[in-house]
């Protein structure tokens, strides 16, 4: 009885206060604004942070490079530099056209309505970024009564980029149409549920579903490679004190197809270059190769033969090499007899050998998106076949890069795994930047016919540009 | 069947008209639930603000399939719990106070009234009575299921709770003489 009692009196309370609705604060729809606000400044604030490590990464490794090349690209760099001087002035005219774009609005849009912009006016404002209407009648913003739709057409023509629109110094929007949406509207706005059937019209109705990606990328590598097995009269710890890894490059075009869900497939042609080099080697120069005739340089050719964890390199130099530690370098030709590297006529270059294999790379790749949001996160792990195209051995000294040979025996076809972690950001509708640490393992040897097993990897961080389709 | 479909694809892209009007739709009937589990209005306006929040910000894994409201009546549920877990109520303490009979609002209709007068007495019982009897008697959740959200035994779940109904027969007796016929 006393059960049924408390059931009845459960029933009451339940029917009068299920549904039981009062009128929220006001201010509370603020403070939860401010906080949606603060978050997406946060999750920009650690994607700028990304960028700009990455950025700063690329700058580093593409001096690098630069640096490391600048004996050879002599034509390059004053094509560089021209291309530069025309950007400058490019952005300096794109400077004047803004701040005459600023003069022109401040002139000529003090007091006016944005209807009464004339076409000359539309196309300045198209131009800039960030534009502040001086004086804006709120009406042209609300679609209400029946011209609702030519009040829309005429906000519409006008937002070509980025509108800023204040009205008395008080802030209304934020049109953003490169990413065909209102950016924000900010509250003072006198009627929410009005400007958001404007923002219906402008915003993209539905995301395309767009199922290809062509994608562009570029990465500095770090370059070396993991011995599994020396198999001679020396081990890992020998061959890693006397070989130092080398900061290379990889650049190339993908394609991806989305395939089912989360799941992206992707391939493509990416150009390669991967190596190391060899420590506590001593070149020496010898200053008579150049003043005797040219009937008797022959005499000063030396032939070497220097073995590596990656294979043997042999080659003939007019240059002196020593092993200053190590037992790796042989002099082919007895009857050169044995340089005094002391007498004054050689000439220590300072200078380092390199290995360097270039590569086509075909990746066969998975792509899985773990958190699809603004900011999408992948992981991404796959195959690729790598074609040799190019093996040089380089001495670089004092900005020279001059080839003296090619390692024997590397093969010219090698599979390698990719793993790597990938951020995507879209910036526009259709484009995606993307930045993606990753790391490849050679499957195969480097050398079947040498004695070490030498695996090369490499470790980059690629930053790329998608653009959907 | 809810469908808020557009609204909520307005709100994940970050659409703040849309989260405005979202908002809109809800607030006052999730003020009023919010009501129920608070000491008072201003933590029932934290708890709201804190449940909208996270409304928004795990929008996404809404999944279409039950009710909308639903969805965002748990999760208010939830963050009312959450406070009372953190306010650390490891004792239920009888904390009613005296109602002033003063404050009944003789001028509303019959059933404004009797809802308000039935939130103050909510209101009043300690929080733990408070949680029981909510989540028992007005969402319709299980001893079990009520166990597990706050952490306590089914037992102390089914004594609060009868606790909880004795002490509103109680007041409803004592302040408002009104005749019904479970008291």
């Amino acid at each position: 009885m006393m059960g049924a009692n408390f059931d009845q009196m459960d029933g009451v309370f339940r029917k009068q206060l299920r549904n039981y609705s009062q009128s929220a604060p006001d201010d509370i729809w603020g403070n939860i604004e401010q906080v949606l606000d603060n978050n997406k400044k946060a999750k920009r604030i650690i994607i700028y942070k990304i960028a700009a490590a990455v950025a700063a990464f690329a700058i580093i490794g593409s001096g690098y490079l630069y640096l490391s090349n600048n004996g050879e690209s002599f034509d390059n760099n004053t094509v560089i530099t021209e291309n530069n001087l025309q950007q400058e002035s490019e952005n300096e005219i794109k400077i004047l056209n803004q701040e005459k774009v600023n003069e022109r609005i401040a002139d000529n849009l003090e007091n006016k309505k944005i209807e009464e912009l004339d076409v000359e006016n539309q196309k300045l404002i198209a131009e800039a970024d960030f534009v502040e209407i001086k004086s804006y009648n709120s009406n042209n913003l609300m679609p209400v009564g029946s011209d609702t739709e030519q009040r829309e057409k005429n906000l519409e023509k006008l937002s070509q980029k980025q509108i800023y629109i204040k009205s008395e110094g008080v802030e209304l929007a934020i049109i953003d149409v490169r990413k065909q949406r209102v950016k924000s509207y900010l509250n003072s706005l006198p009627d929410i549920y009005n400007s958001y059937a404007l923002n219906d019209l402008i915003e993209d109705k539905e995301p395309k579903n767009n199922k290809w990606i062509l994608g562009g990328e570029f990465s500095p590598l770090y370059s070396y490679r993991y011995i599994a097995e020396t198999g001679g009269d020396y081990n890992q710890d020998y061959y890693n004190s006397a070989e130092n890894p080398i900061m290379s490059y990889t650049g190339g075009l993908n394609v991806q197809y989305k395939a089912i869900g989360r799941l992206t497939v992707q391939t493509g042609v990416y150009y390669t270059t991967m190596g190391q080099s060899f420590d506590y080697m001593s070149v020496y120069a010898n200053t008579a190769y150049d003043l005797v005739a040219e009937e008797y340089k022959d005499r000063f050719i030396n032939s070497y033969s220097i073995t590596n964890s990656s294979g043997d390199v042999s080659f003939n130099s007019p240059y002196v090499i020593i092993d200053e530690e190590l037992m790796r370098v042989s002099n082919l030709l007895d009857s050169k007899g044995v340089a005094d590297v002391s007498d004054p006529i050689y000439n220590n270059l300072d200078a380092e050998i390199q290995q360097s294999f270039q590569y086509v790379e075909v990746p066969f790749l998975m792509r899985y998106k773990l958190i699809d949001k603004n900011v999408d996160f992948n992981i991404v792990g796959g195959f690729g076949a790598n074609f040799l195209i190019g093996n040089d051995v380089y001495l670089k000294y004092a900005g020279n890069k001059e080839v003296i040979g090619e390692t024997k025996g590397v093969n010219t076809i090698n599979y390698n795994s990719i793993l790597g972690f990938g951020i995507e950001y879209p910036i526009m509708d259709r484009i995606n930047i993307r930045l993606e640490p990753s790391i490849k393992y050679y499957l195969n040897e480097i050398n079947s016919s040498s004695s070490v097993e030498s695996h090369p990897y490499s470790i980059g961080i690629y930053a790329g540009v998608n653009y959907s389709f | 069947m809810d469908n808020y479909t557009d609204i909520i694809k307005a709100c994940l892209k970050g659409n703040r008209v849309a989260q405005n009007r979202l908002y809109q739709l809800f607030a006052d009937k999730m003020y009023g639930m919010c009501l129920r589990y608070a000491d008072n209005e201003d933590e029932a306006k934290d708890i709201l603000q804190d449940g909208f929040i996270k409304v928004f910000l795990n929008l996404k894994q809404f999944n279409n399939k039950g009710s909308f409201e639903g969805w965002i009546r748990r999760i208010i549920a939830n963050t009312a719990l959450e406070r009372f877990r953190d306010k650390n109520y490891l004792f239920a303490v009888n904390m009613e106070t005296e109602y002033d009979a003063n404050h009944k609002q003789y001028d509303h209709i019959l059933s404004d009234l009797a809802a308000k007068d039935l939130l103050k007495l909510i209101q009043e019982l300690s929080p733990q009575y408070r949680m029981v009897f909510n989540l028992y008697a007005v969402e319709g959740y299980s001893h079990k299921e009520i166990c597990e959200k706050l952490n306590i035994k089914e037992g102390t779940s089914k004594s609060n709770l009868s606790r909880a109904r004795e002490i509103l027969k109680e007041k409803v007796k004592k302040y408002y003489n009104i005749s019904v016929n479970w008291v």
